[in-house]
């Protein structure tokens, strides 16, 4: 049953039409984003500044390849090739940069030197863990993040 | 004033970010997006260029690769995450080196270079177009446009005859047909330019420079003729 009448038969034309440009249901200034502690908010705004349906477009882009390229990365060391596993990080290493995680650009930067460096893959086993511990957790973070901008685009 | 542009670069965040920044720039036209060298190498000497947003290190040849390669040279910034790139980079003379992520700013500054860069080399093409520079057996060599008999293509590279020698580079009639004075040379067939100060004689679909034949094709033969002097 509708209840309309209710609160419209009272309100003049004036206002109704105040109401409906100003719905009481949604705020006039936009609602700010909480951004994960471990995002980089200044480098994220010096590259989108507040445009969140362009960064939702980059993070969704950004996992789409992601995803295999770590893949790959993580078979090319279970192979022990090396040349691939630096030429992967070597290619994964910017998208972190282009989603405000430039601490996982500058971590994947080292691991890449330590690979030119290596001359057996055995010598990288403990920076390898430690980096994909780090590139696990930050692929989290960016799935989480691209799912929050979603849901805030949407609203 | 719109410069047209390629960007090869294998990562797509990258891409799209760079792609982005044309758009907003106003000044570009994007002509494609190539994810490895070969492909792109395959639309640049079908396609002159003014502009390559260029990575350097992607699946099976590096960028440096594809700048050997190419038989013309357009101006190229250089995309990379890598700084140690800017040694060779300036070998290279390209015009700027955006290190991923860049912001717009700083796309916008190597933007800036590329047209003042772009504007100097109009006046230069036009105060000296009686010679060419070819890429031939890893040199710039010069030819000028009075030495050279005519062009002949041999797929994808092109065979520049003079009386002297024969020059062999990496490029396409079709490029090169933009590219040459027209003034002195005119595309006579598809596989042939000629310089039309060399045409000794012609013989209905045939003219002959220096004693070689050279096939004259239904499509040009009107111009060829209206091009000559003839009494």
């Amino acid at each position: 049953m509708t209840t309309d009448y209710l609160v419209n038969h009272f309100i003049d034309p004036i206002t109704q039409n105040r109401y409906n440009y100003f719905p009481l249901n949604k705020p006039t200034d936009p609602k700010p984003f909480i951004f994960n502690q471990k995002i980089d908010q200044e480098s994220l705004h010096s590259l989108y500044e507040d445009d969140f349906p362009y960064m939702e477009e980059i993070f969704s882009i950004t996992l789409s390849q992601l995803k295999p390229d770590l893949n790959v990365f993580k078979l090319s060391f279970e192979r022990q090739d090396l040349p691939s596993v630096r030429q992967m990080v070597h290619k994964i290493k910017p998208s972190f940069g282009f989603v405000g995680l430039p601490a996982v650009q500058q971590t994947c930067k080292q691991f890449e030197d330590l690979c030119a460096n290596a001359t057996d893959i055995d010598e990288l086993k403990t920076p390898y863990i430690a980096l994909c511990n780090q590139l696990d957790d930050a692929l989290i973070v960016i799935e989480s993040e691209y799912f929050k901008f979603k849901e805030y685009n949407q609203a | 004033m719109s410069l047209s542009c390629v960007i090869v670069e294998d990562l797509q965040v990258a891409a799209e970010y760079t792609r982005k920044c044309c758009e907003k720039s106003g000044l570009l036209e994007v002509k494609g997006h190539f994810t490895n060298v070969a492909d792109a190498l395959t639309f640049l000497n079908a396609n002159t260029v003014d502009l390559l947003f260029l990575d350097v290190e992607m699946p099976g040849a590096t960028g440096f690769e594809l700048l050997d390669q190419l038989g013309y040279t357009p101006k190229v910034i250089l995309t990379t995450s890598k700084a140690e790139y800017a040694y060779d980079a300036f070998e290279y003379s390209v015009i700027d080196f955006l290190k991923k992520p860049f912001t717009y700013q700083r796309f916008s500054e190597a933007l800036q270079k590329a047209v003042a860069k772009d504007n100097a080399t109009a006046v230069a093409e036009a105060t000296a177009d009686d010679h060419i520079f070819i890429k031939s057996d890893g040199k710039l060599v010069r030819l000028n446009n009075d030495d050279i008999l005519y062009i002949e293509s041999m797929g994808d590279y092109v065979k520049f005859v003079t009386a002297e020698k024969k020059y062999i580079t990496h490029n396409t009639i079709k490029a090169l047909e933009e590219k040459v004075n027209k003034s002195s040379f005119m595309k006579v067939h598809r596989s042939y330019i000629v310089n039309l100060t060399k045409i000794d004689d012609i013989r209905e679909n045939d003219l002959f420079i220096k004693g070689t034949e050279i096939p004259i094709s239904k499509a040009h033969k009107q111009d060829v003729l209206k091009r000559l002097n003839i009494i």
